[in-house]
């Protein structure tokens, strides 16, 4: 038995997973709004002091200084919050959908741009990708362009397991399979000491893992051949961004990575 | 075959070129990197290496010289928040320790890098030495404060196994 998406469904489930991450992340934000105030470690003040702004032009920097300043920040993370929420509930009106996706677009391009002192925030850059291509979408929501969409999620996301595990295969401590051991002793990533005792114990399953998860990031294209290579390698990835979630505190990662999944099983397929 | 239309066409070629910038990014990461820094300032293209270094720790550590003339000894600042079983999915409090952390990290990585460097005799005129002595100055003040100094430790795993632990110590500051 295979279990299908049409492409319709498959667009639906990558808005709704992707709409998750943009409420939880929105919402956590506004939740420390206080360090996008005054004295707080993201005010604009604080930010501008970087060179890459100081560098930006007199023009640039008043548009920047009305975007950026706390009061209206606040509004836009509020507006991004209230789109991915939208999104969430209503993916059946094309229109409101296209609306949405503009402001979660727009708004995640100008996190990027803000956050550029401190380097913009992993998840979000892979969400904007996402974002962007279900925008370019719903400008021309033909079979054809649908088809195309799903085909860039879907090549994005192997292309991005893929680089992540080649990269680790440059580091000698993971091609001697102790990637995973040195993570789970880094106090400031893994704050769960149990997790970190036993696989100190247990070498081999350390092992198992580094090598189980070098293998399966640089294999992931593979999971575009079809059934069943494509469920295998989702069922890895479902496990890896759980393990991520509880034991790196990452958990935002689990629903923009997991939203290209169903753009995978219509292309596998 | 089917013709396509005009927005079909300019959609489905800005797609493939989005795609094709993306690989050529992951692949060729530096050298694309350095072509099209100008114009990714959203972020539009990257490129995915997480975990790939092994992870260092970092301890950020304060003192207090007090009007009487006195220092105090180094207070420890913890980057770690408690572990709560609902992180996993809702964890706001990680925002600040995690920029701090990847902030001491790039500024290690100057110092380490070049030791002895010219450039690195301004290094508090640096953004991100700002954001750590910003940091540092939100921890409690005693009264009688006359100045703040801070102390960044980063230990990394070398390949023989040991540990490799590299200092830096700030000039004192007063708030």
């Amino acid at each position: 038995m295979t279990f299908f998406l049409t492409a319709e469904e498959a667009i639906i489930w990558v808005i709704r997973f992707l709409s998750i991450y943009i409420v939880i992340d929105s919402a956590e934000k506004l939740a420390v709004f206080q360090e996008f105030k005054k004295n707080g470690l993201f005010h604009w003040s604080t930010m501008r002091q970087n060179g890459f702004f100081k560098k930006r032009s007199v023009l640039f920097l008043k548009l920047a200084d009305f975007i950026f300043n706390s009061h209206c920040w606040i509004i836009l993370i509020a507006a991004r919050c209230c789109a991915g929420l939208t999104l969430f509930l209503a993916t059946n009106d094309d229109l409101l959908t296209k609306l949405m996706l503009l402001v979660v677009f727009f708004t995640g391009s100008l996190m990027n741009l803000r956050n550029t002192p401190f380097g913009a925030e992993t998840e979000n850059r892979f969400a904007l990708i996402i974002t962007g291509a279900l925008l370019l979408r719903y400008f021309a929501p033909t079979p054809m362009v649908t088809l195309a969409c799903l085909w860039f999620i879907a090549l994005q996301s192997c292309v991005s397991y893929f680089t992540a595990g080649v990269t680790k295969m440059f580091n000698a401590e993971w091609r001697n399979g102790n990637g995973i051991r040195h993570v789970f002793e880094s106090p400031g990533l893994v704050a769960t000491r149990k997790a970190t005792y036993w696989l100190k114990e247990h070498p081999s399953f350390a092992k198992f893992l580094t090598w189980g998860t070098l293998s399966m990031e640089c294999a992931f294209p593979v999971a575009l051949a079809g059934w069943p290579l494509v469920w295998l390698f989702l069922a890895w990835g479902i496990l890896f961004h759980v393990g991520i979630a509880i034991f790196i505190r990452l958990g935002k990662f689990f629903w923009v990575w997991i939203a290209t999944y169903p753009a995978i099983i219509f292309v596998a397929h | 075959m089917q013709h396509l239309t005009f927005t079909e066409i300019v959609v489905v070629m800005l797609l493939g070129m989005w795609l094709m910038l993306s690989i050529s990014y992951a692949v060729l990461n530096h050298f694309t990197a350095k072509v099209i820094y100008k114009f990714n300032v959203f972020k539009w293209i990257s490129a995915y290496q997480l975990f790939t270094e092994t992870p260092k720790e970092y301890r950020i550590y304060y003192r207090d010289q007090l009007l009487s003339g006195e220092t105090t000894d180094w207070h420890t600042i913890s980057l770690i928040p408690d572990y709560k079983w609902w992180h996993f999915l809702w964890h706001p409090g990680s925002l600040v320790p995690l920029t701090i952390i990847s902030t001491a990290d790039n500024l290690m990585g100057r110092i380490t890098a070049f030791p002895n460097h010219e450039l690195n005799k301004n290094i508090s005129d640096r953004f991100n030495y700002q954001v750590i002595q910003h940091y540092v100055f939100r921890q409690p003040v005693p009264k009688e404060l006359k100045a703040r100094q801070f102390k960044i430790e980063m230990e990394e795993k070398l390949p023989n196994n040991s540990n490799n632990v590299s200092q830096f110590v700030s000039n004192m500051h007063t708030p």
